[in-house]
């Protein structure tokens, strides 16, 4: 599989969400499109911006299927500025009403996905950071 | 299992049949795998395919050993199953408005008496108070928030518990349990008049991505809880494996039969080991089962569980009551095969898994909602749920015949098959050492996320169709209100809680905590009994859910390298 240089996927979900097959999937279909993808079960949103920094990475993949976005992401996109990576890419996924997303992207989440994601959609975004 | 008249009539037609196919399809191959445990297919079964099975041994009556066929004789002609929807969210009130409603849409236990199946919110599940900072952004939002027995009063107020079914849908048991009783004890009952369930999931749930106990020091958890329940709570179903579970979580048919009996195994060994009575505890152990898309091979599993469990008591535990070698059984249907897209669409699937659920004979069902992939159920979703069941029992006629698939030369073949695979896989568990072994070495969660992944990637291919999704598709707009509880739950909860502690003597509720530690020393040396009597003493101290959970973990190891799921 080519490699896709420095691009390094951080994918996190909390440690009370029970429901986890869908952050695997992505795991798996990003490792297949020749990412480096990491996966860590944090226990308070702090660790999300700490792992980064020390993962180096470039997009952080956010998972929730219990609706806690609305306490941690404000906390890791603030964190994630204060620490000098505002522009690594974030992105949120699960089970996310659609009416949510505009506020999602107003806290600089780049793009939410859900159940039925478009993979090639996904991959594509990703590889843009890349190019970037 | 057929006379030689019979079998030669078969091999003449088939030899025909073979002629008729290679003729009118140019010799096309018609055989396929079923779509979920990989099992070769062909597209015609015959009396020839059962030749090898002994009718008494391997198909049987319904009621008689090894219940293959039901675990009674007359079944829901005489006793329907379980409405069991899952239930629960925001405070305990909350909760009680949607157990009333369901209640009032004619949610029954046996024989029109009430059940109700409730799940609480994720920090009340793993033992986080809603004070704590883990709590914050969960609180209430899938399940509710009951930490302490006053929640429960909140809930349950003015029912009659002994005439109750409360199912008590939770991660740290003993914690919950202890809380459960107590608020009994404050109405004048004993623990032996209620009735119901806990999960006792210390050890079970290890598919999930959760914080988990050292799987040793879990199953002993897991152990006492039953040890209490068996000697203490007569009326209890102390234990629920969750092959719903690891279904979600990626596993085949095959897959979630033999890993839920694989983990049942651990625990039932582990109380022999104690010195328990296979007797006693048996009883107590149940199974909740995902019925999924596939539909005759969920059928098959669900018979050839309720066989291998039946041997399995019967020849390795040496049990001699019937209704510990009977399989007791939760469906809840799938939930991984629902989708966002035209969401409607999943009240037909759900009503496919339901049907195939009481066509396997089950005893209890929670319907999954239509909305279960935008968010929690609301009213209308959870009430369309139960009507699934109540039009498969009340309308389709499929209740007037125990069993009625049975006979039919392909469920006969599927189930024997798919028995056998099980015992393929069950003693490649045993020669790894067992199971706790097996979990640890990351060898069972390695084959749910091989199939979770083989999955994903057919329907990506298109491989797989699924309406809505990569077929059949529209343009989406969500137009379903996704539920939500009050979001001013959190606020109260959190007042209630530092409330509750306010009301208490603290020197008592440290006492009672120590003297948890001390019960917990105990067993970690192997010492059973004395743990469960000391949570419903720190409970009565008004030590909180939380308090008493992370109490446990000064004792037993607990915690994220337990994980076995986040392996990647």
């Amino acid at each position: 599989m080519k490699s896709q240089g420095r691009t390094k996927v951080l994918l996190v979900k909390h440690w009370m969400e029970c429901h986890d097959r869908g952050v695997k999937s992505v795991a798996t279909i990003l490792r297949d499109a020749g990412f480096e993808v990491v996966y860590i079960v944090y226990m308070r949103p702090e660790e999300v911006a700490t792992s980064a920094v020390q993962e180096d990475a470039s997009v952080i993949g956010m998972s929730f299927s219990t609706g806690a976005y609305d306490d941690h992401v404000p906390v890791v996109m603030r964190l994630l500025k204060e620490k000098g990576l505002g522009n690594v890419m974030v992105l949120v996924g699960g089970l996310i009403p659609d009416e949510d997303i505009d506020w999602l992207k107003k806290q600089g989440i780049k793009e939410v996905f859900g159940a039925g994601t478009d993979t090639n959609y996904l991959i594509e975004l990703i590889k843009s950071v890349a190019r970037n | 299992m057929f006379d030689e008249k019979t079998v030669e009539q078969c091999r003449k037609l088939m030899k025909q049949y073979d002629e008729a196919i290679a003729q009118r399809y140019q010799g096309k191959d018609f055989s396929s795998t079923t779509d979920s445990s990989g099992i070769p297919i062909k597209s015609l079964y015959t009396p020839l395919d059962l030749q090898d099975l002994d009718f008494e041994k391997d198909i049987g009556f319904p009621g008689a050993y090894p219940y293959m066929r039901s675990n009674y004789p007359i079944h829901y002609q005489f006793q329907s199953w379980i409405n069991q929807p899952v239930h629960g969210y925001g405070l305990p009130e909350h909760t009680r408005e949607r157990m009333d409603k369901l209640a009032a849409a004619g949610m029954e236990g046996y024989f029109g008496g009430r059940a109700y199946n409730i799940v609480c919110d994720v920090p009340t599940h793993f033992g986080v108070d809603p004070d704590e900072p883990d709590a914050q952004g969960y609180i209430g939002k899938d399940g509710v928030s009951c930490p302490t027995f006053e929640d429960f009063g909140r809930m349950l107020h003015g029912m009659d518990l002994t005439k109750t079914n409360i199912v008590l849908i939770n991660g740290d048991t003993l914690a919950y349990l202890a809380h459960f009783i107590v608020y009994a004890e404050t109405q004048g009952l004993k623990p032996s008049q209620l009735r119901g369930n806990t999960m006792n999931w210390q050890f079970g749930a290890w598919y999930a991505p959760n914080h988990m106990w050292e799987p040793e020091g879990g199953l002993k958890l897991a152990t006492d809880v039953i040890w209490f329940c068996s000697k203490e709570m007569p009326n209890w179903n102390h234990t629920n494996i969750q092959g719903h579970g690891m279904s979600e979580s990626g596993a085949d048919a095959v897959h979630q039969m033999t890993y839920g009996i694989a983990t049942a195994i651990a625990i039932a060994d582990s109380c022999v080991a104690a010195g328990l009575d296979p007797d006693a505890f048996m009883p107590g152990i149940g199974f909740q089962i995902a019925q999924c898309n596939d539909f005759f091979e969920y059928i098959c599993m669900f018979r050839a569980w309720r066989k291998l469990w039946a041997n399995i008591a019967h020849d390795r535990y040496g049990c001699k009551r019937a209704s510990s070698m009977q399989l007791r059984t939760h469906t809840h249907t799938s939930c991984f095969e629902l989708t966002k897209q035209q969401p409607l669409v999943n009240l037909i699937r759900s009503s496919f898994h339901a049907l195939g659920a009481a066509l396997s004979g089950t005893t209890a069902m929670e319907v999954a909602a239509y909305d279960e992939p935008i968010g929690i159920p609301t009213e209308e979703s959870a009430v369309l749920a139960l009507r699934i069941q109540q039009v498969i029992r009340h309308e389709t006629g499929i209740t007037k015949v125990s069993d009625p698939l049975a006979g039919s030369y392909y469920v006969e073949w599927l189930t024997h098959r798919m028995e056998q695979e099980a015992r393929k896989i069950l003693k490649e568990i045993e020669d790894a050492g067992g199971f706790v072994k097996a979990h640890k070495n990351g060898m069972l969660m390695a084959e749910l996320r091989k199939h979770s992944a083989q999955w994903r990637r057919s329907i990506d291919k298109g491989e797989r169709v699924v309406v809505g999704w990569n077929k059949y598709t529209v343009p989406e707009k969500q137009v379903i209100k996704p539920f939500r509880a009050d979001p001013k739950v959190a606020k109260v909860a959190i007042e209630r809680i530092k409330e509750f502690k306010a009301k208490r003597d603290q020197a008592k509720t440290d006492a009672a905590l120590n003297a948890l530690v001390a019960a917990a020393k105990r067993l970690d040396k192997g010492e059973y009994g004395h743990i469960m009597p000391a949570c419903v003493e720190a409970a009565r101290a008004r030590a909180t859910c939380g308090e008493i959970s992370k109490t446990l973990r000064k004792v037993f190891k607990w915690g994220p390298e337990y994980t076995m799921a986040v392996q990647m």
